[in-house]
């Protein structure tokens, strides 16, 4: 056995994956003054690497030179995330080099690409102190430090005590060193624990919360990280205090070829309360991760404004590709705020079915000719085609993607849809109500099923356990619990979502178009229900998350 | 005794909504003020925000069998001051009446709202099928409402896409007539030099708290000379010139976190001819005085 297989850093960066070790490569040419020097692997704390060509670490480099700093002074720490999604690179920022070296990095990591995979991007002040188990005694001398910077820690003990009280798991406390912000972080939770929800609620309630990052590891739990403000005011003067830049990518890895992110889960409006900050409150709108030259979208609610802000006019690719799932304000809304609608270079392209009464196409512009739009009337640039679709039609987008299309029980032309790429299966059902006597709520539901009631619900139930049939993941409108389902107003129940799944043998569901009025608590109790029977059919069960992304297919 | 006025915010954000962690402080709904005004329920526009105070009427209703009446008034009809009225949850209830104003025609009004009920966009079949009784009125100057006294003025909001009056934007002074104290509300308004902004100021001078939009950060504005909103300077600027005892800064960007609000405050309090200026940005669920009065001794 050589020096390097003992070596925690090299073994780590190995485990990445490929498309992280490239961008780390892509970070090493663009550090200053960085050369290749002659390998001396037993004298490496924290270096920067050397690739082969097949992104294969073969060396990990040093800075070289007399009165220069070490590369480990100025890239202090190089480590992979716990669930290997991506790496995370420390700068010490009193470093001259160190505002280049970050601009770099943060570049290399985007590729120029101007949504990039971060799952966080994050600047603090930092010196990191890590705790795992004797905390009162490491307390103490972390508020003693802070006394000493003349900070006062707003409760910081306080703040300790509540979590050693909730939190007998393994966990860490991170301080920055500027006083700023108390990070903690919880490993081992699962999600359908109860202990989250509330935990963040009451962290939010007695010290307000700044921000929430949660990662999900490779065994299925949580690591949380949450970051409290302890002072109002952080000043901007750190000198003397070592500071650290954290970037931390993720790399298409985590989806595979084939993903889904939900940037908006909830139905009916888009909410916005303190208590709602673990799912999000934009209503719905989901992108597919592909590795393809085009995006793919379903509906645009005001998720798609949200996801708009971030990619801006001008996004790497130049074709958009929509699913609609019906034309309510909830799967719409967001369209009017969708940045790349507003630059000449960009064609969407929309699937949508129309209804007897008017055609997607005209509702579509419908939204801009009323004297109600906020943004100027004649500012959409992009070229916009419509493509009509009927229940039960299937057809290719680019010839990568299959669609195929299922008319749901909700008002209107309303389609579920089934998209399959490489091997992986997603099924998109909402928003769908129980067929039943007197709720048939489709257009041309009544009128199909004529005299034989029963027959027509029997085929519609067992047309969509078909249409959803060994689906890798179900994405299902559950916006009801039992208690408060009313089936005329067009949405499911978690409990009804899993019938359908266990009959089609579907790998995982994911409930979806949560009620605008569901706490976080509320969402949670939903699966947590759901788990027991969950599991004796073999399916995972979760709730949609904005932001989050999913791979299709699980490993 | 004298009437204690004030006001409201159930929703701060413009265009649309932008829901999430980052917004908690300065909120995340689009645009919604109730008046607080005896018992009366007195609301400006319906933007999102709404839907949360019906939330709260809602247990009203179903626990006291309160009968609810709402005196609803709107600005103008961009989504984002109308969007939340189908979820208002007091609609759907046959003993609730809705009383909806605004300077434009009835005819205006309801074709405006009636769009929100349309049956290709949502679950409803028209604003008519709502259970609630709702009453349409073309407001008159001067109206008054158990003593609170309402007048409206055109403001500079995006007048490139207007044909007729139905289509103006207008700004709201309500004034206590019995202890005086006064407010005007403008969340959209353009405060560049010109006739529709030196009325305003005529119109505003006087008021005790002013509401102000100021969607844009000074940089933003020069991209967006024209859509019909201000930058806080300018807000501010409308604010000492109409005398008014405090601001509120309102019809936040959608992107715009609180971080960055608490950041912009700093610098506009850092400008010298800001300094005997009291304002804030305009916080969701917060409650403001009219007129702050001060305590004798």
């Amino acid at each position: 056995m050589d020096n390097e297989s003992h070596n925690p850093i090299k073994q780590g960066i190995n485990s990445f994956s490929g498309f992280v070790r490239q961008r780390l490569r892509c970070l090493m040419a663009s550090v200053p003054d960085l050369r290749i020097s002659e390998n001396d692997p037993s004298n490496n704390l924290c270096p920067l690497l050397h690739l082969d060509e097949s992104n294969h670490v073969i060396s990990l480099q040093e800075l070289p030179g007399a009165g220069q700093r070490d590369a480990n002074q100025i890239v202090t720490m190089v480590n992979a995330c716990p669930d290997d999604t991506g790496f995370r690179v420390l700068i010490d920022p009193e470093d001259p080099h160190a505002s280049q070296v970050a601009g770099n990095l943060i570049s290399a990591i985007a590729g120029g690409d101007p949504d990039p995979d971060f799952s966080s991007f994050l600047m603090w002040g930092s010196h990191t102190q890590t705790w795992t188990k004797d905390f009162q005694e490491e307390s103490n001398r972390w508020l003693e430090e802070l006394r000493l910077r003349g900070k006062v820690a707003r409760s910081a003990r306080e703040c300790i005590g509540f979590i050693i009280e909730y939190l007998p798991e393994t966990h860490q406390l991170q301080a920055s060193s500027d006083g700023s912000f108390l990070s903690l972080i919880f490993k081992g939770l699962h999600r359908e624990s109860h202990l989250l929800p509330g935990l963040l609620s009451q962290l939010d309630r007695d010290w307000g919360i700044h921000s929430v990052l949660i990662s999900q590891m490779a065994d299925g739990a949580l690591q949380v990280m949450i970051r409290i403000p302890m002072f109002r005011d952080v000043s901007p003067d750190r000198r003397g205090i070592q500071c650290v830049l954290s970037v931390t990518a993720t790399s298409p890895a985590r989806t595979g070829r084939f993903g889904i992110r939900l940037h908006g889960v909830r139905g009916s409006r888009p909410t916005h309360k303190s208590h709602m900050i673990l799912y999000g409150g934009n209503s719905t709108c989901a992108q597919f991760i592909i590795d393809q030259d085009f995006y793919l979208f379903i509906d645009g609610g005001s998720g798609l404004a949200a996801a708009g802000r971030s990619m801006g006019s001008s996004p790497k690719h130049k074709r958009f590709f929509f699913l609609m799932t019906h034309t309510h304000w909830d799967h719409i809304l967001g369209f009017p705020f969708f940045n790349p609608f507003y630059n000449a270079d960009n064609h969407f392209t929309f699937f949508a079915s129309n209804t007897s009464q008017s055609s997607f196409k005209e509702l579509f512009f419908g939204l801009r000719q009323e004297n109600n739009l906020p943004v100027p009337i004649d500012a959409l640039k992009a070229t916009v085609a419509f493509n009509q679709v009927k229940p039960n039609e299937t057809f290719e987008i680019e010839g990568k993607i299959k669609v195929s299309c299922y008319q749901l029980n909700h008002q209107g032309i309303t389609l579920g849809y089934r998209v399959s790429y490489d091997d992986a299966t997603c099924c998109f059902i909402t928003d769908n109500a129980p067929i039943g006597e007197g709720n048939y709520l489709g257009e041309g539901m009544e009128e199909a099923a004529g005299g034989d009631k029963k027959a027509f619900e029997e085929k519609f139930n067992d047309g969509l356990a078909e249409f959803l049939r060994n689906a890798d993941t179900v994405i299902f409108d559950t916006h009801f619990t039992p208690e408060n389902l009313k089936p005329d107003w067009g949405h499911s129940t978690p409990e009804q979502a899993l019938e359908f799944c266990i009959k089609a043998k579907v790998k995982k569901l994911i409930l979806f178009h949560h009620a605008p009025e569901d706490t976080d608590e509320d969402i949670s109790k939903k699966v947590t229900n759901l788990l027991q029977q969950a599991k004796e059919a073999g399916i995972e069960v979760e709730a949609a998350q904005e932001g989050k992304e999913w791979k299709i297919k699980s490993a | 005794m004298e009437d204690q006025v004030s006001l409201k915010f159930w929703g701060t954000r413009g265009l649309i909504s932008s829901p999430g962690k980052e917004f908690t402080r300065y909120g995340g709904n689009t645009q919604s003020i109730q008046i607080l005004y005896r018992d009366h329920l007195i609301i400006i526009d319906t933007g999102f925000g709404i839907t949360n105070l019906g939330e709260q009427l809602i247990g009203e209703i179903l626990g006291k069998k309160r009968q609810v009446t709402a005196h609803i008034f709107f600005t103008h009809f961009h989504w984002d001051h109308i969007q939340g009225l189908p979820f208002f949850h007091p609609i759907y209830f046959p003993n609730t009446t809705l009383n909806l104003y605004s300077p434009c025609s009835k005819e205006a009004t309801h074709r405006n709202l009636d769009l929100l009920f349309d049956g290709s966009y949502s679950p409803f079949a028209g604003i008519g099928s709502m259970p609630s009784t709702i009453n349409y009125h073309q407001l008159q100057q001067g109206f008054e409402l158990d003593g609170l006294r309402f007048e409206f003025l055109q403001t500079d909001h995006g007048l490139q896409a207007i044909r007729n009056t139905d289509d103006y934007s207008f700004a709201y002074k309500l004034t206590c007539t019995g202890s005086g104290h006064s407010t005007c509300i403008a969340t959209d308004h353009e405060a560049r030099p010109g006739k529709l902004n030196s009325a305003f100021i005529e119109f505003a001078r006087g008021s005790h708290l002013l509401v102000h939009d100021a969607q844009f950060n000074e940089q933003e504005y020069e991209k967006h000379t024209g859509w019909g909103h201000s930058s806080s300077s300018m807000a501010l600027d409308n604010a000492l010139a109409i005398g008014c005892d405090r601001c509120l800064l309102t019809h936040h960007a959608p992107g715009r976190t609180d971080e960055e609000i608490n950041f912009h405050i700093e610098e506009l309090k850092s400008e010298e001819k800001y300094h005997n200026l009291a304002f804030d940005f305009a916080r969701e669920e917060e409650i403001y005085k009219f007129r702050l009065l001060r305590k004798s001794a």
